[in-house]
């Protein structure tokens, strides 16, 4: 079963359109990878997926189990289990970590969270990634390092069980262990979810991908895939990078 | 008679408070002065720059003509029975505190200079007192577990009603007092707080002003602060339809360290605004402060803030910030600080920014499912939340906290 088809999809920004009739469609259970050069339109993508205002879909169609993506509100989505791990992580001063995740869990359930059993389980998930648990207080990303950030950002997708991950860039910023650790805690949540998420992951390199085995590997650039393959793709392109695939585009 | 006697005379008629300047000759001349500053109109003049933002017409200050008493007493901040002393804090009112307070009176309006000469609001407030409280405190007051200074209007049929309440800390006391004021009241509320804080000392004072929408709330407050001391003052305003606070942060002497926050709500079409002065007039103080409002519906909101250091005051730090949250576009916050620095070895800044809530924090919300209300209201409770991580005794932030909590609930913070 498909968790989401794009289709032809074209979305611009006031200054221009970035993505070019973009199509790509990823079943339950599998794990894409997105690869491609800087300012290709990887970022655009996801954030048109989350539904970021600042981004108008000028044509195409976003097929999300069995609804259309594209006319539902920002929150609608989520709710429905759609989840982005941005890129640049947002601050927001004077929100713990505690009371968002908290009040999201809660948007999402007919009866509210007990302070006491939501803090049980969002230990857990911080166990799961190897964050200390006094970051639950902590105001959300404030003053968090590169790679603090990034674990959040997966505490987040482990905390609200997303049927669709779309992972920007998480690996960059990372140390070594660190990778290790949110790759596994990423294969333990897509893996052994029911039912199964469909996962996206934007990356520059292979490392991550070596932990996280996708099932396909796209190439994205100047709005559209240009090429698409299995792992091995990866491979081929940390040898010969893009240029090879921009002249065939 | 000089045309200034005459003038007296004359106000002694509008004026009946001034009866209280035969028990309290220094405050008589304090008054007199006053009066040839506030001239014929005895009413604050909408020309000047203090005045700018904010109509005086709002609070109504004819209705200064009928004045009711105030009488104040402690109580303990988790409630219990109202007392007139406790843990060496004392309170007088009327003929004790007037004999007591000649000392105190002498320094405030003395010596150590005054506002009055400046600006004819403080000169009314100052003419207008309508009762006089002094609030000792000893240096037995060695905790900073807060006690309620409850202040209850005499003839709560009067149109205002104008307190002057003088603190006077002893040198080395520690202490923190909290007003309250929730009163249902229909008229003007026009205080006038002196602080005298002794040196070595450490003291906390915090207002909250949460009064009907019926009432007009107009105060002065002033911090005279002496050597080594450290102070926080905390300002909650939610309430009244029109709410002034001018605080004059007076450092008198080396080594002192103040903090002054503020949080306001301007919702419906009230109107909010803060005057604050670090007056920086000794070398080597430090002033910290943090200012934020919530703006919604019509609300209006004015922050007017100054620091000056005087020639010599080296070594000052200072620092003020006001920060305004726009939840809707037909709220208004004119944010003005302004620096005067007058010495050359000094660390200043000021900062203020009016604007509305941040789309990307917005959208950061809402891809994790929360909608959009829930994810404003997040917003306006992480902007005061901030604040309150600036609040250093617990009991004074929770407090803070719950009274701006239960406000911003019983009025949720859409956009409109
Ligand atoms: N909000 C925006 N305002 C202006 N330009 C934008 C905006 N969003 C995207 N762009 C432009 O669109 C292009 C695609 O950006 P995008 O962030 O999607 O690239 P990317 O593939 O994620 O790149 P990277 O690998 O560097 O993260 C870039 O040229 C970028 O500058
Ligand atoms: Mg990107």
């Amino acid at each position: 079963m498909k968790v989401i088809e794009i289709k032809d999809l074209c979305a611009r920004i006031e200054t221009g359109q970035i993505l070019n009739g973009l199509t790509l469609s990823i079943g339950a259970g599998e794990v894409h990878a997105i690869m491609g050069p800087n300012g290709g339109g990887k970022s655009t993508l996801a954030k048109v997926l989350a539904g970021h205002p600042g981004y108008e879909v000028v044509s195409g169609s976003v097929n999300y189990l069995g609804k259309d993506l594209l006319t539902m509100e920002p929150d609608e989505r989520a709710r429905a289990g759609v989840f982005l791990a941005f890129q640049y992580p947002q601050e927001i001063p004077g929100v713990s970590i505690l009371n968002f995740l908290r009040t999201a869990v809660n948007a999402r359930l007919e009866k509210d969270m007990s302070v006491m059993d939501f803090r049980k389980m969002l230990y857990e998930k911080m166990d799961l990634l190897g964050m200390d648990h006094a970051f639950a207080t902590r105001f959300v990303n404030e003053g968090f390092s590169g790679g603090e950030k990034k674990r959040n950002e997966i505490l987040q997708m482990a905390v609200l069980k997303p049927q669709l991950a779309v992972l920007d860039e998480t690996d960059s910023g990372l140390d070594i262990d660190a990778l290790r650790i949110v790759a596994n805690g990423v294969n333990t949540i897509v893996r052994n979810a029911e039912p199964k998420p469909a996962v996206l992951v934007i990356t520059h390199y292979n490392r991550l991908l070596d932990h996280l085995r996708p099932d396909f590997v796209h190439v994205l650039s100047k709005g559209r895939i240009v090429k698409s393959g299995d792992a091995s793709l990866a491979q081929e392109l940390e040898e010969r990078g893009y240029d090879w695939l921009a002249d065939a585009a | 008679m000089s045309v200034q006697q005459e003038a007296l005379v004359q106000n002694r008629k509008v004026w009946p408070a001034l009866n209280l300047v035969e028990a309290a000759p220094i405050l008589g001349d304090a008054m007199e002065r006053s009066l040839s500053t506030l001239g014929k109109s005895k009413l604050p003049d909408s020309n000047h720059e203090l005045w700018r933002y904010t109509r005086p017409e709002l609070f109504g200050f004819d209705r200064l003509e009928d004045r009711s008493a105030v009488r104040c007493a402690l109580r303990p901040h988790d409630g219990g029975a109202l007392l007139p002393t406790a843990a060496g804090i004392e309170v007088l009112e009327g003929e004790p505190a007037r004999t007591q307070g000649q000392q105190a009176f002498k320094q405030l309006f003395g010596a150590l200079g005054s506002d009055l000469a400046l600006d004819s609001f403080a000169a009314l407030n100052l003419v207008s007192a309508s009762s006089i409280t002094l609030v000792q405190i000893s240096k037995q007051a060695r905790s900073l577990d807060p006690w309620r200074l409850s202040q209850l209007i005499s003839n709560t049929a009067a149109r205002s009603a104008a307190p002057l309440i003088v603190i006077t800390v002893a040198a080395g006391a520690r202490c923190s007092i909290v007003e309250d004021l929730d009163f249902n009241y229909a008229g003007l509320y026009f205080p006038r707080v002196e602080i005298l804080l002794g040196d070595g000392c450490e003291f906390e004072f915090t207002s909250v002003q949460r009064l009907a929408l019926s009432a007009s709330y107009a105060a002065r407050h002033r911090l005279h602060v002496g050597r080594d001391v450290n102070a926080r003052v905390l300002h909650v305003a939610t309430g009244a339809n029109a709410s002034r606070v001018d605080l004059d942060c007076r450092l008198h002497q080396p080594g002192s360290s103040v903090d002054l926050c503020a949080w306001y709500l301007a919702d419906g079409r009230r109107h909010v605004d803060f005057h604050p002065t670090q007056d920086h007039l000794a070398p080597h103080c430090r002033s910290d402060l943090m200012y934020k409002g919530v703006l919604r519906d019509h609300g209006r909101a004015v922050y007017y803030g100054y620091i000056r250091v005087a020639e010599g005051a080296q070594k000052t730090d200072a620092y003020q910030t006001n920060r305004n949250m726009l939840l809707s576009s037909d709220a208004r916050a004119d944010s003005i600080p302004n620096l005067r620095i007058q010495a050359n070895d000094v660390r200043c800044s000021h900062g203020s920014s009016v604007g509305q809530v941040g789309t990307d924090e917005l959208f950061y919300l809402m891809s994790r499912g929360l909608t959009r209300s829930m994810a404003e209201e997040l917003l306006v409770q992480g902007f005061t939340e901030d604040l309150l991580t600036r609040v250093k005794n617990p009991l004074i932030r929770e407090f803070a906290r719950g009274v701006i909590l239960e406000r911003i609930e019983q009025a949720p913070l859409t956009l409109s």
